[in-house]
């Protein structure tokens, strides 16, 4: 075989890569929206006992839901964005039938109503052993894309292997006969803790991809802290008992000092080198902007974090949001025109954007303003205490918000599924 | 590069092993169960607890502390807390303590304090529900 056409041949592997790798994470958020109805319907009496395991598949569907929408469709965006450049597409297209026998097993093990739901932080699980194996199956397909050479996303595979050895560590330390809600906290937070930096990682290179960005000085600096940052788990794993308080608070200090100064410097960077050059009129101009705007309103939550009212949800809320809205624009913008199956109707992905982004940032808003007014966290209903004008108005600009945000999530998954599914 | 920047970490961070909080004073856990229970009992009035000021004993268990109290907002207390069933934790004033079993945390309440008790390590599906209100 010529040189040439060994290239043509490893181009069409790479193109086939990246196509599976976004039919996943799309397909990840899909089945999330799916089960959000699920959720709703949950809580409708008659409905709920004709549903799968009953009125425990409330929770259960939760579980699958949170990990779905956040941890499959971040690490497979992740998987995604190495597959555009790295060489070996092989071994990513291995990590990719990994991941999907991965996904398949753990909305199985949901649908079947096997294990108990355990709504612990960052990663919730169902406590059966398949959905560990499905976890670990994601884990490693993600870790076959990432770790390879070209991928460009090396401080970010780096933060990632940090987490997987948390979590590996934290399985050796933590004793099998701990109460297993306690167990499983512990289990998760330590890796949980890590993967914002991979998560951080990611919208950055997002970023950069969306404004055409090259690497700086700046840039490097900025991902070499991120991983930097990362690393500092390993010293708090070496110095602290995992069953200690002290170990859990470092985690949180980590992420405090370590977190907010790289995706702020990538930023000043990308923005003075895009000032004049980016069209800001363009799709990916505004997917950059609606980013930074949500993100920026995340981050100044943030500094209200251990309030205990609604600010917390709406830093997290905003944080999240912040990085969809770039991963949507990287996917409309970049990824399908790269893969010759692009958006055809200007129109539709403006206004997916438009709605999500502001959609996210109401949502995010009204929480905070919330807050401000004194509602506390994780309550519902006459536990809210909304006994004034001000609060109720803020909690009813959660709910549009949702809503609408909502809406712009349909649109996308829509959108690209259609494009990525389509024979042309 | 990965390992210079790891080695750079643990000499910035001084000590080799991290301190850490201390669980409070070792108890016999079944007789701490029935020491507060016999409290609640004598000093039941309605549907909670009114103590006397002083030492109060009181239990972390999923998903409730116990008894529900009510205290006086002119008085001073030393709420003595144990974990009945497994871990769970207390955060008063931005300190918080864990609660294990086996092991009683003081906190002290003084005149005017307005304290809420909410566990904050996950415990079970009732986690967030895990909160009292003391007056
Ligand atoms: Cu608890």
């Amino acid at each position: 075989m010529s040189a040439k056409s060994m290239h043509v041949q490893e181009n069409h592997f790479r193109m086939l890569e990246l196509r599976l790798w976004l039919l996943l994470a799309v397909a990840a958020l899909a089945v999330a929206g799916g089960l959000a109805l699920g959720l709703a319907l949950a809580r409708t009496p008659g409905i709920q006992d004709v549903l799968p395991s009953g009125p425990a598949f409330f929770h259960k569907a939760l579980v699958t839901h949170v990990v779905f929408s956040f941890q499959v469709w971040l690490l497979t965006m992740l998987a995604a964005l190495a597959a555009t450049g790295a060489a070996h597409p092989g071994s990513g297209l291995l990590g990719l039938g990994l991941a999907a026998i991965g996904v398949a097993l753990m909305l199985a093990v949901t649908l079947a109503g096997w294990g108990e739901a355990s709504l612990n932080n960052y990663v919730p699980v169902l406590d059966h052993p398949l959905y560990f194996v499905g976890l670990g199956l994601v884990g490693a397909g993600v870790a076959a894309a990432l770790w390879r050479p070209g991928t460009g996303l090396a401080a970010v595979g780096w933060c990632y292997g940090v987490a997987l050895a948390c979590f590996a560590v934290a399985v050796w330390r933590l004793p099998a006969e701990l109460d297993p809600a306690f167990r499983l906290e512990r289990l998760f937070w330590g890796g949980g803790h890590v993967l914002q930096f991979v998560n951080t990682g990611l919208v950055m290179a997002a970023w950069q991809i969306l404004a055409g960005h090259r690497p700086t000085l700046l840039s490097r600096l900025a991902f070499g802290l991120l991983a930097l940052g990362a690393s500092a788990a390993l010293v708090v794993e070496i110095r602290f008992d995992p069953q200690g308080l002290a170990w859990r608070q470092a985690y949180t200090d980590l992420l405090w000092y370590m977190l907010p100064l790289p995706p702020v410097l990538l930023a000043v960077d990308v923005l003075a080198g895009a000032w004049r050059r980016l069209d800001w009129h363009s799709l990916a101009g505004w997917a950059l902007l609606a980013s930074w705007l949500v993100f920026a309103l995340g981050g100044g939550a943030g500094f209200a974090l251990g309030a205990g009212d609604t600010r917390t949800p709406s830093h997290y809320h905003a944080m999240i949001g912040g990085v969809n809205v770039a991963l949507m624009g990287m996917v409309l913008c970049v990824l399908l025109p790269r893969l010759q199956r692009p958006v055809a109707a200007s129109r539709l992905p403006r206004w997916q954007i438009g709605l999500y982004g502001g959609g996210q940032l109401l949502h995010a808003l009204g929480f905070y303003l919330a807050g401000m007014a004194g509602v506390a966290r994780k309550t519902a209903g006459a536990e809210q205490g909304l006994d004034s004008a001000f609060k109720l108005v803020s909690m009813g600009v959660v709910g549009l918000g949702a809503a609408v945000a909502v809406l712009g999530g349909i649109l996308f998954v829509g959108q690209v599924l259609a494009r990525l599914v389509r024979h042309d | 590069m990965a390992g210079l920047a790891f080695l750079a970490l643990a000499a910035w961070w001084p000590g080799w092993r991290g301190g850490e909080q201390p669980l409070g004073q070792a108890v016999d856990p079944a007789a701490f169960v029935a020491e507060t229970e016999a409290f609640a009992t004598r000093h039941q009035a309605g549907q909670t607890v009114r103590p006397p000021p002083g030492a109060v004993p009181l239990l972390a268990r999923r998903f409730e502390f116990w008894p529900p109290l009510a205290l006086d907002p002119g008085e001073s207390y030393r709420l003595r807390l144990m974990a009945q069933d497994s871990v769970h934790s207390v955060a008063v004033n931005g300190r918080e303590m864990l609660l294990v079993p086996g092991h009683v945390q003081d906190i002290d309440v003084a005149p005017g304090d307005q304290l809420e008790l909410r566990c904050n390590e996950y415990c079970g599906l009732g986690h967030n529900r895990m909160r009292l209100k003391l007056y």
